[in-house]
């Protein structure tokens, strides 16, 4: 606490760690997972998280391993999120990166979030792989490591499942499944989140896009999101999207140069303002 | 098993006859025995009870193992085909009489029978030719079934020792078919079942021994058998059509007449001896019945109530086990009057051993039934219509009528209307309604329509009115009530298919109210349910078969003023990686606000059974089913599990599961020679 009030400042050390607590327990799906709602990556954050049917890049390994397949050369990218809901302490900082293996691809992606009294650390790998006939599925195991100053620390593995599928050309579904292994935390065996995700993404025009997703966590209420994606000129590309439960409204932009893209993504809580993030993604083309 | 799972069962048997259209959400199965299991599941998917077997699977898989020729079939006999209604059946009768079938091919000629139609019947027809009818293969088959389920954490009732048997659920079945000469053949069938709790193995005995001539116009069965006839207000099976996403063909019934019994429904049956004889345009079923039923007796030895549940596990229940006894003679004599008309009566008379005084509101009483009716069907290209008109002995009288007509080739059209009396007293009946066992106190108008916009789209809708005629449980005045349902389906081809479907019920519903002194009154109110169900299925390849949906339900009272939601969303996948393997899972999380909001979840079970299970509360289910078939032999394993997390216990009573999962293990070997 000291250390907190001396980066801080003492006057009001005390309001924002009392905010950082309340918005870890009101954003929270559990209380324990606050990130949880932030999303991962500026792509899958400014469709509002409606990522499950297009999971084309290493984030994939969060939202749907069966998207991994979608990775032609290896990627990497760099997340931030400075501060979640304005509060400097709720940052998250976060490397991904995936690696076409044929006929496998695997990605992975390390993360920390948090600050001094409450701090995860998640290590996932995912493989994905083509089933036939424009099926893919996945696997994630993510290794999640929640340490509470006076509490403790507790380590679980989690296991997710994925599939993807073209019925048509310009028509992908995808269902996704996290914490199969139905893991639990704490003393009081607190279940972490189990969610079924539904989702479709038609690309009508070969520069637009629209997708839509459908979550349901075994506590809360069914979550509908959607999204659209549009690439303006070649380099550029708008986003945004909409959901409910809590209403959530997000939108970025992708600046391409080269192998390079620098992307930025924001989202509004109702209650708690807007989170800002950005990313740094590289793409090594291969020969083919 | 219970009476209500045997109901549901028979809900579909004679929607089933009359699907008048490509199954909804359904592509091309790969097996005949996945056309079974989806005839079953897009009749009992809307089903609102639950449901785990059923004699109507039994009668698919025989009718799918003993196809019929289509050059003899009889109109009836093509109406059994799920997917084969009333018209074309009688096209493809009237195509036969010009040019007769020459290979299986030729069915696609008949008017109104599309490609995919063709599919999915084909397994029910062959084209016989002079060398099969002279081969004669197999005059021998015998089919074997061993079934053990195993719920893997104990109920109360073992816990606590009220049970008196142990928790495995043990079913066995053989069935076996004879036929040394083209003109006749044997049937023989028994089986055994015993309910978790229960104390024998044999718990539930039945069998038969049935006789008759290949074209059926006499058939001769000793031991259980059932009988359908008109439109079942006074003999069905044990359950009868109902509403659902096939609007057209659920309102008429297509009477199988006499028929063995093969089911462990423990009551929707007869025992004695039936015979059936055919003459020319004439048909006759005489039948004699002695069984025992399962009853609670008052002090006085009278029946207050029958025990329908079929279960023998607790001290009580095993007290109403064969308590009294049924004994029943009857005749149902139909004839073709001319062309396609087709008149018939009925009627039996039946004595209790005991004295009948049901508790119930308007229940039976007394001892002695006696029950008769009439009836007629009539059928064309573009027309068709039926009804029945029945009168107990106390000369209460029910009756139905209906029509479907085609105006257009794309459209149906169809409507029935009925009206039960207040005190209609129908035993061993199972008609049109809103409950279909209870054949009384009711009437009401349903219309539908199925409009086939394009190859690719189709609209089905159906509204119903319904009310009672006297007093109910609800209330001493008449109730009344209304249901729409609406379907769209969208199949772009032959391997995609996406159904969005809405359904809104409102009726009659007793709730508590505060009043300004904040007292609990209960006051009849008004109870409006909505569903909404999108579902898509996907079948990219022989190898897997993809289905997902998502279903709301939000009920709301009045004047209560409250309200409760559900959904459910499940998303399933079937691997075949080989022919004689398959590999079928599905994850399901579900929450709703209360057990009213539940929403129902038909499945895949083992060969011969189902299960429409209702899931409430907030959880999740998944299961794996795999199924392998090695020569004479069918494996099958299924594997289910039920959590709902923190719950301290599921279930309630003797039924109670402590702790939040409930997990089950089934195993099922066939066997056929």
């Amino acid at each position: 606490m000291t250390v907190l009030a001396y980066e801080l400042g003492v006057h009001n050390s005390r309001v924002i760690l009392m905010k950082a607590l309340a918005i870890l327990l009101v954003a929270s799906c559990s209380t324990l997972f606050a990130h949880e709602n932030n999303g991962r990556g500026v792509k899958a954050v400014a469709l509002a998280d409606a990522f499950v049917a297009v999971a084309d890049n290493p984030w994939a390994v969060y939202y749907n391993p069966a998207g991994l397949v979608q990775l032609r050369s290896p990627q990497a990218c760099v997340f931030y999120v400075p501060q979640q809901f304005g509060i400097p302490l709720l940052n998250t900082k976060a490397l991904a990166g995936g690696w076409n293996m044929n006929p496998c691809v695997i990605g992975a992606f390390v993360e920390q979030f948090g600050f001094d009294l409450y701090q995860t650390t998640d290590v996932a790998i995912g493989v994905g792989i083509v089933a036939g006939a424009g099926i893919s599925a996945g696997a994630t195991v993510n290794v999640e490591r929640v340490a509470i100053e006076r509490y403790g620390a507790s380590t679980n593995e989690t296991v997710g499942v994925g599939l993807l599928g073209r019925p048509f050309d310009n028509v992908a579904i995808a269902f996704a499944l996290r914490n199969l292994t139905a893991t639990t935390i704490g003393v009081n065996r607190e279940r972490l989140p189990q969610c079924l995700l539904f989702g479709l993404c038609f690309t009508p025009f070969e520069d637009f896009r629209l997708v839509s997703e459908m979550e349901k966590d075994l506590q809360f209420p069914l979550v509908i999101k959607a999204g659209i994606e549009q690439k303006v000129l070649g380099f550029l590309s708008f986003r945004c999207g909409v959901a409910n439960n809590p209403d959530k409204f997000s939108a970025g932009i992708a600046i391409q140069y080269s192998s390079i893209e620098f992307g930025y993504a924001g989202y509004s809580h109702p209650d708690l303002g807007w989170t800002h993030q950005i990313e740094l993604a590289i793409q090594w083309d291969t020969a083919d | 098993m219970g009476h209500g799972g045997l109901k549901e069962i028979f809900l579909a048997i004679t929607c089933s006859a009359l699907l008048d259209t490509p199954l909804a959400g359904q592509t091309n199965p790969d097996t005949l025995e996945d056309r079974v299991e989806e005839v079953l599941e897009s009749i009992l998917e809307n089903s609102t009870r639950d449901v785990e077997d059923s004699q109507y699977a039994e009668t698919l898989i025989e009718m799918s193992k003993t196809p019929i020729d289509v050059n003899s079939a009889t109109l009836s006999d093509l109406r059994q085909i799920p997917g084969v209604d009333l018209m074309l059946a009688q096209n493809i009768v009237s195509y036969r009489e010009q040019h007769s079938f020459n290979s299986m091919d030729d069915l696609l000629l008949v008017k109104g029978m599309d490609r995919e139609l063709f599919l999915q019947i084909r397994g029910f027809l062959v084209v016989e030719t002079l060398t099969d009818v002279l081969d004669m293969p197999k005059p021998l088959s015998v089919r074997l079934t061993e079934r053990v389920i195993r719920r893997l954490h104990d109920q109360q009732g073992f816990l606590d020792g009220a049970y008196a048997g142990n928790p495995y659920k043990i079913y066995n079945k053989i069935a076996t078919r004879y036929a040394p000469d083209p003109s006749f053949y044997v049937q023989a069938g028994g089986l055994t079942e015993k309910d978790p709790g229960e104390k024998d193995v044999t718990d539930f005995a039945s069998g038969f021994i049935c006789v008759a001539t290949k074209s059926n116009s006499m058939r001769c069965i000793l031991g259980d058998y059932v009988i359908e006839a008109g439109q079942g207000l006074v003999l069905w099976r044990s359950a009868g059509t109902t509403k659902g996403s096939e609007v057209i063909a659920s309102i008429a019934k297509n009477p199988r007449g006499l028929q063995p019994y093969g089911s462990s429904d423990e009551n929707g049956y007869f025992r004695g001896v039936a015979v059936q004889a055919s003459l020319s345009r004439f048909n006759v079923i005489a039948f004699i019945s002695r069984k025992s039923i399962n009853a609670n007796l008052d002090e006085e030895g009278s029946i207050s109530s029958f025990d329908l549940s079929g279960l023998s596990r607790t001290h009580s229940e095993i007290q109403t086990k064969s308590s009294s006894g049924e004994r029943l003679i009857g005749v149902n004599a139909e004839a073709r009057i001319v062309g396609e008309l087709r008149m018939g009566v009925r009627g039996y008379t039946t004595r209790f051993d005991n004295p009948v005084a049901l508790s119930t509101m308007n229940g039976f009483h007394g001892q002695r039934a006696a029950i008769g009716s009439g009836d007629f069907s009539f059928v064309s290209n573009r027309f068709g219509s039926f009804g029945e008109v029945a009168m107990d002995h106390a000369r209460a009288i029910a009756a139905i009528g209906g029509f479907v007509v085609k105006p257009v080739p794309p459209l149906d059209v169809a409507l029935v209307a009925h009206s039960y009396t207040q005190r209609f007293v129908s035993l061993h009946g199972f008609g049109f309604g809103e409950a279909g066992d209870q054949l009384q106190n009711g009437k009401g108008v349903y219309t539908s329509a199925r409009l086939d916009l394009c190859a690719w789209l189709s609209i089905s809708t159906y509204y119903d009115q319904f009310a009672s005629v006297g007093a109910s449980t609800l209330s001493l005045l008449p109730t009344y009530g209304n249901e729409f349902l609406s379907t769209v389906e969208l199949q772009p081809n032959d391997k995609f298919s996406l159904q969005f479907q809405l359904k809104h019920k409102d009726q009659a519903d007793e709730q508590n109210v505060l009043d300004a002194f904040s007292r609990t009154n209960s006051v009849l109110g008004r109870r409006s349910q909505a569903n909404y169900r999108l579902s898509f299925e996907w079948c990219p390849s022989s190898f897997l078969r993809w289905r997902s949906r998502i279903e709301q339900v939000i009920v709301r009272y009045s004047p209560a003023a409250t309200a409760a939601s559900g959904v459910l969303l499940y998303q399933d996948i079937r691997l075949r990686p080989k022919a004689r393997i398959s590999v079928d899972g599905r994850v399901i999380v579900f929450g709703t606000d209360s057990y009213d909001s539940r929403i129902y979840e038909y499945e895949s079970e083992l060969r011969g059974t189902f299960a429409n299970p209702a899931l409430y509360g907030k959880g999740i289910r998944v299961y794996a089913l795999a199924r392998y078939e090695m020569g004479i032999f069918e494996i099958s394993v299924k594997y289910s599990c039920t959590i709902k997390p923190g719950a301290a216990f599921l279930s309630s009573g003797e039924s109670e599961i402590p702790g939040d999962t409930d997990n089950q293990l089934s195993f099922q070997i066939d066997l056929t020679l």
